[in-house]
């Protein structure tokens, strides 16, 4: 049974990625003003946001996962208007790229900085539900593909 | 080109045949247009039609387009105006009281008391470092300032380590002697592996008692009182350094020596 139709899929991918975007490029924002968020949920925000694993050469993360947002919502909107099964396994692909690097940081907040942030997590939340969206957009265009195949 | 347009030209000149010759057999009653006519006017006609949904087709995509860079672009800005608008968290919790245990110069019962949350090895401190000299000066005994300590020890490594320093210097009645110094050389000691023996030379420098100097720089209680400063400067949602607070409450950090200056004054003269 389909838990989402088909059509919600994409929307729901972008909504998702919007709301990511919104979290990098605030903590974006911040990290270059030189300051931290309020951490309200959990502790150690400014612990998190201020380690050396904040930046991959001295470009914070915060920004990559700004642009990889970004990526989303284009691909989104491409794979809406040509609905070619090209699009919606990049998505598939960038989102595998973003929950790998969701895990990575999450070991590193929970196991080496043993502090949480709470706006990580929520960055970290929204790239699993992208990709497990995205996987059931990449499952149902290969069902597609094989019924195609079999009627041919 | 020429042969686009003669091609499009065709089509027209076509339909308008085809669509002439329909309604004047429909007027003389003539005979209907044959089976071969009609055929061409219904093709003539579903690409027409198919023409127009292309054009609203690649209008809307455009349009899909623009309108996502358009939120994205609004939602940047917003996000910008939203860190940079002076209401935080800050202006609702409360300073905490300034106690005879502070570090701090001018007179205590004048009518600016000026607290500043600093790290020793911000360069942003450094350079209100030198505004804040000036108004000490300028304003003499109107003006009373408060340091306290906020180390950003996550990003800067030498942190914790200057304040130490710092506060060792106080112990010995000079801490604004190293706070002129620290700043003054922020460059030299910043990323240094032996900021220790940089501070050591720099209470030589001002003819600390070195044994004394040595055994606060290591010891844990000028640590304790720096960790707890900074936390109850994140207690009070700070989140950047430097920051200031004017008589109980937070302000926005002055862009030149002026605004700061205009900024105690229209304190002084509230009351």
């Amino acid at each position: 049974m389909k838990l989402i139709k088909n059509k919600y899929i994409l929307p729901l991918i972008a909504i998702l990625a919007f709301l990511g975007f919104l979290d990098a490029v605030y903590l974006t924002i911040l990290h270059y003003k030189n300051a931290f968020p309020p951490c309200t949920i959990t502790r150690g925000c400014e612990t998190v946001l201020t380690s050396k694993f904040a930046t991959v050469f001295n470009v914070p993360i915060a920004l990559l996962g700004s642009l990889f947002y970004i990526a989303v919502i284009a691909v989104c909107i491409l794979c809406y208007h040509h609905s070619k099964r090209i699009f919606s396994n990049a998505i598939f692909f960038i989102s595998g790229v973003g929950v790998t690097a969701s895990i990575l940081l999450l070991y590193i907040q929970v196991v080496i900085l043993k502090n949480i942030c709470q706006y990580c997590v929520l960055s970290e939340v929204i790239n699993f539900s992208i990709f497990f969206l995205s996987y059931s957009l990449f499952k149902r265009g290969r069902l597609k593909e094989n019924k195609k195949n079999r009627s041919l | 080109m020429n042969r686009v347009m003669m091609k499009h030209s065709y089509s027209i000149a076509n339909q308008i045949l085809l669509e002439n010759r329909r309604y004047l057999c429909h007027y003389y009653k003539m005979e209907k247009p044959t089976k071969k006519e009609r055929k061409e006017l219904k093709k003539l006609e579903w690409e027409e039609k198919l023409k127009k949904e292309k054009g609203n087709k690649r209008l809307k995509q455009i349009g899909l387009w623009a309108g996502t860079a358009v939120i994205l672009i609004a939602s940047v800005y917003g996000l910008i105006q939203l860190v940079n608008s002076p209401a935080t968290n800050t202006d609702l919790v409360k300073l905490p009281p300034i106690t005879k245990e502070d570090i701090a110069a001018g007179n205590p019962k004048a009518r600016a008391v000026l607290v500043e949350y600093a790290d020793f090895q911000c360069p942003a401190c450094a350079a209100y470092q030198f505004f804040v000299n000036q108004l000490l000066i300028d304003f003499k005994d109107k003006i009373y300032f408060v340091y306290r300590f906020f180390p950003l020890i996550q990003t800067h490594k030498n942190a914790m380590l200057s304040s130490q320093a710092a506060y060792a210097a106080h112990l010995q009645g000079k801490f604004w002697e190293m706070d002129n110094l620290l700043y003054a050389r922020q460059k030299s000691w910043e990323n240094s592996l032996d900021a220790k023996e940089i501070f050591i030379d720099y209470a030589k420098t001002l003819k600390l008692d070195m044994e004394k100097f040595q055994a606060d720089l290591e010891s844990d209680e000028g640590k304790k009182i720096i960790n707890e400063q900074y936390s109850q400067g994140v207690n009070i949602g700070i989140n950047s350094t430097p920051t200031f607070f004017l008589n109980g409450v937070k302000i926005e950090n002055p862009r030149n020596y002026d605004d700061f200056k205009k900024l105690i004054d229209d304190e002084i003269n509230k009351k």
